[in-house]
């Protein structure tokens, strides 16, 4: 049986070191909280070491006010930024030398990263809120596409608004809160990908000694390999479909990813 | 099942250990008083009538009154009761551990003796004596808990009522602790188990909390019946005081039951609309909690540590304390209470730093 390239412990151990890295930062004043829940998942057995599954909310606090693109009268009532980050995930391990989807979708959870920030302001005054979230197509599981037919559907997509806003009848569409928007089309995020996400997003420099950091970027680098070099290989393959003859393609990934299935 | 249980109570003030003794007596329970003695008589006593106690309740100051026998601390004779339960000294040592609880009636006593924390994990419990007259069941379950710890053949299961299956699905630090200390003297799980688990938030969770995270109101009229439902995660191991429930079995029932969704990134409203698709006959008598003062997230996850009032953690300030071990939480207060300095002082002291500083954002000038 050929090796298996990535297994749940290799994850949840760079899961770990990193959330390690996170507590440190306390002192350059970005204030993460839920790890220690994240760390209580990472200790459960009921993970296989091919299949793992993790849920979970991290709430990061100190966002710089400056990110805020409102008018200033309103920015005056806003006392502080809150970003929650919510991820479920269920990975797969894969063969070496196989590039595919490792992100399941057929084991009782959906795939999906969600990044909603909160302005809040003094007790009486209105909060503001605004919601993004990185998903990945829902297909029957013969892979065919079920839903949403007519409009365009690349695999991995990163969706701003939606039913995060909506889902509160009593939520003022006056006080969506707007900041910079992200790209479309975006390949899947892990954990370790997302929290990347946000400290480069919304910390910058305040965070620079840590994601400048070897260790750091290690952690990333081996998140990036397990999911985004199948996901580019697969890319460059559609076009590129003499080469890369030594690997073994999930030749409908591609597809999925430029919405073309 | 349950045997009586007999307490020997030593105090120099007669009067007050008697008031004791009427309030704590039971059915199940028995306390006998008695007076201090000089020391080797004291351990003498102690070890030719082992077999007439089963637990020892301790005054703070056994020399308070002029005729005083005694020539030594409660804190030294706990001391060498603890040394007597496990090894022998001139040759004799007690058959057994039992539990050994501290009590004084000097108001503030609690806070005075935390100062002397050397002493303090001798002690399966200190009280003042109004509050120690109200620990019947604490008592009694320390008893019980003595006699399954002492028992060598004792498994997790005996001790904190998981089952190996369910035993997984818990912080696998939690067990594995468990399982080091399994074997040491069973006071060192009681301390452990109490000031650790019981009686933190976390890995077990109180009736607020327990609503909290269903996204119930404590007041809807079908409370009474969902909390029922949620009989099955209850902790029914050692030292039950009070009820408590496994959060992570909560977790667990929610997954089972609605399949694809997360108990934490749902709103009350969502919570409460699949609970009702389980529960025919709670349909429209789940009502959502109120939203504390200034509070966004109706994402509700934890109480906060005053007023006992829902918040998602994004809403709440967190309370400097030192979490020992990762099944723990970290414990909230709201807005309201945070800015509310009256309780600060007695039930909690101060946020983390960096909570107070965001505290502070909030009473700033708002022109800036």
């Amino acid at each position: 049986m050929a090796k298996l390239e990535y297994r749940a412990a290799d994850v949840f151990a760079d899961i770990s070191r990193l959330i390690g890295f996170l507590k440190d930062l306390k002192k350059a004043k970005v204030q993460i909280e839920g790890l220690e829940s994240l760390e209580t998942e990472l200790n459960k057995e009921s993970n296989q070491q091919d299949l793992w599954k993790l849920k979970t909310k991290l709430i990061f606090k100190n966002i710089n006010k400056t990110d805020l693109k409102i008018p200033t009268d309103i920015l005056k009532d806003v006392k502080e930024i809150i970003l929650e980050l919510k991820i479920s995930i269920v990975e797969r391990s894969y063969k070496k030398g196989t590039i595919c989807d490792s992100i399941d979708q057929n084991n009782g959870l959906q795939y999906g990263v969600q990044l909603i920030t909160y302005g809040k302001s003094l007790a009486n005054k209105a909060n503001y809120k605004m919601s993004w979230h990185l998903d990945k197509h829902i297909r029957s599981k013969e892979g065919n596409d079920g839903i949403g037919k007519g409009f365009i559907h690349p695999e991995y997509h990163f969706n701003m608004g939606g039913f995060a806003l909506t889902k509160e009848s009593d939520f003022n569409f006056g006080n969506i809160l707007l900041i910079d928007t992200p790209r479309i089309m975006h390949p899947p995020l892990d954990i370790i990908l997302s929290i990347d996400f946000v400290l480069k997003n919304f910390y910058g420099i305040r965070v620079k000694n840590l994601t400048d950091s070897n260790p750091y970027k290690k952690i990333i680098s081996r998140s990036k390999n397990r999911l985004w070099r199948p996901y580019f290989i697969s890319l460059a393959h559609f076009w590129e479909n003499t080469r890369f003859n030594d690997l073994d393609i999930e030749e409908k990934y591609s597809y999925k990813i430029l919405g073309e299935n | 099942m349950n045997k009586k249980v007999t307490y020997l109570y030593f105090d120099d003030l007669e009067g007050a250990a008697n008031a004791v003794k009427d309030n704590l007596e039971s059915d199940l329970l028995t306390v006998t008083i008695k007076r201090e003695l000089p020391w080797n008589d004291m351990i003498t006593y102690l070890l030719d009538n082992q077999s007439l106690f089963d637990g020892l309740i301790l005054d703070w100051k056994l020399d308070g009154e002029d005729d005083s026998n005694a020539n030594f601390s409660s804190e030294a004779l706990a001391q060498q009761c603890r040394r007597l339960q496990v090894d022998k000294i001139n040759g004799r040592g007690f058959s057994k551990s039992f539990p050994i609880i501290l009590c004084s009636a000097q108001p503030g006593f609690k806070t005075i003796h935390e100062r002397d924390t050397t002493s303090e994990d001798l002690f399966d419990g200190v009280f003042e004596k109004s509050d120690l007259e109200d620990q019947e069941e604490f008592l009694i379950s320390l008893i019980n808990a003595y006699d399954i710890l002492s028992d060598t053949d004792k498994s997790i299961d005996d001790i904190i009522g998981l089952s190996k299956e369910k035993q997984k699905v818990i912080d696998n630090t939690l067990i594995r602790k468990i399982n080091e200390i399994r074997n040491r003297q069973p006071h060192e799980m009681v301390q452990f188990l109490l000031k650790e688990v019981l009686n933190k938030k976390g890995a077990l969770i109180n009736v607020e909390n327990l609503a909290a995270k269903l996204g119930v109101n404590i007041n809807s009229k079908g409370w009474e019946e969902l909390k029922n439902e949620m009989d099955h995660f209850k902790y029914k191991g050692i030292l039950l005081n009070g009820e408590r429930w496994w959060a992570d079995l909560i977790n667990e029932f929610w997954v089972n039951n609605f399949e694809g969704t997360t108990l934490k990134f749902l709103t009350a409203k969502e919570r409460i609309s699949f609970l009702e698709t389980k529960y025919n006959n709670l349909k429209d008598r789940l009502d959502e909690p109120n939203l504390s003062l200034g509070a966004e997230s109706k994402e509700f996850w934890t109480v906060c540590y005053v007023s006992n009032m829902p918040i998602a953690e994004m809403d709440g300030f967190i309370i400097d304390q030192h979490i020992h071990y990762p099944w723990q939480d970290r414990e909230y207060v709201c807005l309201d209470v945070a800015m509310n300095e009256t309780s600060r002082g007695e039930l909690w002291y101060s946020l983390l730093p960096y909570e107070e500083e965001r505290l502070k954002s909030y009473f700033e000038n708002t022109e800036k």
